[in-house]
């Protein structure tokens, strides 16, 4: 489907606000997720599939173990821990991660980074692996950025069935209407009409 | 904070006013528009660069019912505003943002509006946000015929006659809009796209062009409709009664959230509004030539204020204080030095928030060039507020010297968590809701950062290591993200946040929904409840064939016909 930027962030970010992600790390996750689809990658695919199997222990469970350059996430998703990482990455030099879910999230995060005037290079695991390790160096993540850029300016393209999934997932912060708050929630009573 | 530079884009030495007074909600909810409000810089913009617009397709019935397009041509590339309209049930229409149908809708486009783009945008734009538009629209909105004159209007034209001019002042528009989207709903063209064009760097140009042409729109529809019906014998509107009316709006709880979701784009709302003031209060002397400008604008706006009538009797009651206060401001002898800070220190001391509010927008009215460079920082919202190895305990002294507001109060007591935001399923209308009598607090928005700053301050007060990197604080204990995020941007962007308690019994959101309306440029506020207002746009500005005239952005505060 034919999407924007804005509208995936805001889907993503309700989504994970909805499974009750950590305050904060929605947002961030949110705008990883447009990000890593307007750079061609699946964010909406890792993020549903995430939210499938997640209980709310997976996302707002932090790292367990932070020592000499080395973190077990324990399991966590870098949905939500990739930016905390890479800061502490930009913070003290390369740090190695055991057990963590979701690593390709953190490439947005370190694109992020570069903006911000810390260049970070993250090697991403193998397919099944979960040890990434974020060292300062690279470039920015420049060609990333440029699809990135060119998505924003021409609208980008979702998978249909990876947006309905997160979609519905967003739902989960809407509250049902009742009668008062469809009186009185919004202040203009039933009609405000001219 | 006297003798700070609180504006990032400046090395002035400015005295800027103190956040801790600025940005309590009472006095936001005091404001006024100013010549950096976002309808002014545009006009101005649009004026400046001689835009030019021209209705390129027309396809309505004699009842005006159909499409039509005009193409504006900028210096930067060509537009098109795109309108429908059509016939709609009485049952059917409602101000609310929950209705389903309107009498018209619209879209604007980035380039020119094909054939293609039309039949497509016919299929979706009526729909609004049931409907799906592409990149290439860059804002969707709709509106709705104002009972009171819309009819009213076409049969006096018809007629041949203009409509009563009092009568038109006192409505203030032929129609109101109930929504305005833009930045990627619904697949719209995101910002920085829109950003692109320099047109559209300012905050909200897209939107408020957009609503701007709905009210040429609306001038061209009863013209149109009127001359169905009258024939030879028909009137066209007159630039007098056009001037008359702007747009209406009906707006509800939606604005609130924007300015708490958006600290640095609010902070520089908000700091370059304190930056005009701040120039305009360290001038010396004050030239013959300003002091007889200030007066003809003081004059105007007092005769605003008179016709400025509401049925809210919190609202009226403040009017009716502003009124009474106004002639003392024009009794006040100007001192010969620094006469504008001596005004408006003695305002401080001797006037209501109102009142003071009245000056701050007056001062700027007065010296543009101390003022319209400023608006080009006021679409900032990018700013990084990185760690860079700061300790907890430093974090801890960082809150205690900046979210001290919030220290203060006791969170504990059940009246100061009174309120939960929240977004409804019916149509994800932003509500506010009882979180001891209503269903739904645990899907609460995450708007009372004091609460969240205020936990996050305990938490660092009984941790041992207050030498520990908060990097890796937030690794171990991610919930409190948003909070340091929070207060690390108060610190950088000291007018980033409302210092006062967002989710308290005392909170009235009618403030904050003034506030981000006098950014607009929105005249005759004018609440409905504690939560919901109407306001006009556009009302006196100058019309599509009076951009080139010289006094065309001398519209502050409009003096409309006689009421």
């Amino acid at each position: 489907m034919n999407t924007a930027f804005d509208e995936v962030r805001k889907i993503a970010f309700r989504a994970l606000d909805g499974a009750g992600a950590p305050a904060g790390t929605d947002e961030d996750g949110g705008w990883a997720c447009a990000w890593l689809e307007a750079a061609e990658y699946p964010g909406l695919k890792v993020l549903a599939d995430r939210l499938d199997q997640a209980t709310p222990e997976h996302l707002t469970a932090g790292v367990s173990e932070i020592r000499d350059g080395a973190v077990d996430a324990g399991g966590a998703s870098a949905i939500c821990l990739g930016g905390a990482l890479v800061e502490l990455a930009a913070e003290t030099g390369a740090i190695d991660i055991r057990n963590l879910n979701d690593p390709i999230y953190l490439l947005a995060f370190a694109a992020r980074q570069a903006k911000h005037g810390s260049s970070m290079t993250v090697d991403l695991p193998s397919e099944a692996g979960r040890e990434v390790r974020i060292s300062p160096g690279g470039d920015g993540y420049a060609e990333l950025e440029a699809k990135v850029h060119t998505a924003v300016v021409n609208g980008m393209t979702a998978d249909d069935e990876a947006y309905d999934r997160v979609y519905a997932y967003s739902r989960a912060i809407l509250v049902p209407q009742t009668e008062q708050s469809l009186l009185s929630g919004a202040g203009a009573g039933l009609t405000d009409n001219d | 904070m006297s003798g700070s530079s609180l504006h990032h884009n400046t090395h002035e030495r400015l005295d800027m006013r103190d956040p801790r007074k600025v940005m309590r909600l009472e006095r936001l909810g005091a404001f006024f528009p100013t010549r950096l409000s976002f309808m002014r810089t545009l006009v101005r913009m649009m004026a400046r660069e001689r835009w030019r617009f021209e209705r390129t397709a027309c396809d309505w019935d004699d009842d005006g019912f159909g499409h039509a397009v005009w193409t504006i041509e900028t210096p930067h590339g060509v537009l098109s505003f795109v309108a429908f309209s059509n016939d709609l049930a009485p049952e059917d229409r409602t101000d609310r943002v929950i209705a389903e149908r309107w009498d018209a809708s619209f879209a604007l486009l980035d380039g020119e509006a094909s054939d293609d783009d039309i039949a497509r945008l016919k299929e979706h734009v009526p729909r609004q946000e049931a409907g799906r538009v592409s990149a290439k629209e860059l804002v969707l909105s709709r509106a709705n015929k104002s009972v009171r004159l819309f009819a009213y209007v076409c049969e006096c034209l018809a007629e041949g006659r203009q409509p009563d001019i009092g009568k038109l002042a006192k409505v203030g528009y032929l129609m109101r809009t109930t929504a305005v989207y833009g930045n990627g709903k619904f697949g719209l063209g995101d910002y920085p796209k829109a950003a692109r064009n320099p047109a559209f760097r300012g905050p909200f140009r897209a939107e408020m062009l957009l609503v701007f042409l709905v009210r040429n729109f609306q001038f061209e529809l009863v013209n149109h409709i009127a001359r169905a019906r009258g024939g030879d014998k028909a009137a066209s509107l007159s630039s007098d009664c056009a001037a008359a009316l702007g747009i209406g709006n009906s707006t509800g709880l939606g604005m609130a959230p924007f300015i708490v979701r958006h600290p640095i784009l609010f902070h520089h709302w908000i700091a370059g509004r304190e930056t005009a003031l701040a120039r305009v209060r360290g001038v010396q002397r004050a030239t013959p030539e300003k002091i007889e400008r200030f007066d003809a604008l003081l004059a105007r706006g007092a005769r605003h204020v008179a016709q400025w009538t509401v049925e809210d009797t919190r609202q009226m009651a403040r009017i009716r204080v502003l009124r009474a206060e106004l002639p003392q401001i024009k009794a006040r002898a100007l001192s010969k030095q620094s006469p504008w800070d001596d005004l408006y220190r003695w305002s401080e001391n001797q006037l209501s928030l109102e009142a003071q509010e009245f000056i701050v927008a007056l001062l700027i009215e007065t010296y543009p060039e101390l003022a319209d460079d400023l608006e080009d920082a006021m679409g900032i919202s990018d700013g990084n507020v990185l760690l860079r190895g700061l300790t907890v305990g430093r974090l801890k002294d960082l809150i205690e010297a900046h979210y001290d507001w919030a220290l203060d109060i006791a969170f504990d007591e059940p009246a100061n968590r009174q309120f939960f935001w929240y977004y409804s399923e019916d149509k994800e209308e932003p509500r506010l809701g009882d979180r001891y009598s209503e269903p739904g607090a645990e899907r609460e928005m995450r708007l009372g950062m004091g609460l969240y700053v205020s936990q996050l301050h305990a938490r660092l007060a009984k941790m041992d290591d207050g030498a520990g990197l908060v990097s890796a604080f937030l690794l171990r204990e991610p919930h409190w993200r948003l909070a340091v995020q929070r207060a690390l941007t108060a610190v950088r962007f000291p007018y980033s946040e409302i210092r006062d308690n967002t989710i308290g019994s005392e909170l009235l959101a009618i403030d904050m929904l003034r506030c981000k309306l006098s950014f607009f440029g929105a005249t005759k506020f004018d609440p409905r409840s504690d939560k919901w207002t109407r306001i006009t746009m556009y009302q006196g500005a100058p019309l599509i064939d009076d951009l080139q005239r010289p006094d065309a952005d001398d519209w502050w505060l409009p003096v409309l016909a006689d009421e």
